[in-house]
């Protein structure tokens, strides 16, 4: 039996607001493009561990502020 | 829109003018913009086929170069490209290849059918000729990818 389908959800958007940071900015400080930010925060595409934690460090807080496996 | 999506929407366009420059060339029949271009292969020497060959490959070259050259000074520092383009150029690496596969086949299959069971008045690719042969893998190749430059932009669209 396959294991139930959960989605990867992030906080990217709301905190980003919040600091007032551009996708642009973000981008920039994580090393990717702007769009790439702009599909992660859609949920449109999950990133590599290695983003994700980047983006984590971004904002100065942990993994598990930022991003969450939910069923 | 991206760097590499902007990339893969010039592309789709040139090697689209590369698959029209290839069929004008190989075929005739329907005349189009001065060129004729059909169903019907016309044979040629090979002499001639290597020179379309090299014009093809120089023009794909030339075209490729030029766009990447574009873009780059366009995108300055940058960061033109991430992880997420990588997946989706393999996605559509995959297609492509899937595509390639496939039309493969399907000549391959044409010419034992044809062989096996001629006879009846369906177009068909006479590939005991060097012309056709040429056209059909040439044809193939340009044509994957153009199929290549439509899943980027597809993926780009959908994720």
């Amino acid at each position: 039996m396959s294991p139930k389908r959960r989605r990867i959800r992030n906080r990217i958007h709301e905190l980003r607001t919040a600091r007032g940071i551009s996708q642009g900015a973000l981008a920039d400080e994580v090393g990717a493009t702007r769009q790439t930010i702009n599909a992660i925060e859609q949920e449109k595409y999950a990133p590599s561990l290695e983003l994700a934690f980047r983006i984590a460090e971004a904002f100065e807080m942990s993994f598990e502020e930022v991003w969450t496996f939910e069923a | 829109m991206s760097h590499a999506e902007r990339y893969a929407w010039l592309s789709l366009i040139a090697w689209a003018a590369i698959l029209f420059f290839l069929i004008t060339r190989f075929t005739a029949g329907i005349d189009f913009l001065g060129q004729s271009f059909g169903l019907t292969i016309v044979e040629q020497s090979a002499g001639k086929l290597l020179w379309t060959y090299v014009t093809l490959a120089v023009i794909a070259i030339a075209a490729e170069s030029v766009i990447a050259a574009v873009l780059a000074a366009r995108a300055g520092e940058k960061v033109d490209r991430d992880e997420r383009d990588i997946a989706i150029e393999a996605r559509a690496n995959l297609a492509s290849y899937w595509f390639m596969a496939a039309a493969l086949n399907v000549i391959v299959l044409h010419v034992l059918l044809n062989a096996a069971y001629g006879g009846h008045n369906l177009p068909q690719l006479n590939l005991t000729s060097l012309t056709g042969v040429a056209f059909a893998l040439l044809f193939v190749l340009a044509a994957a990818e153009i199929v290549k430059r439509i899943a980027t932009i597809w993926n780009y669209r959908a994720a």
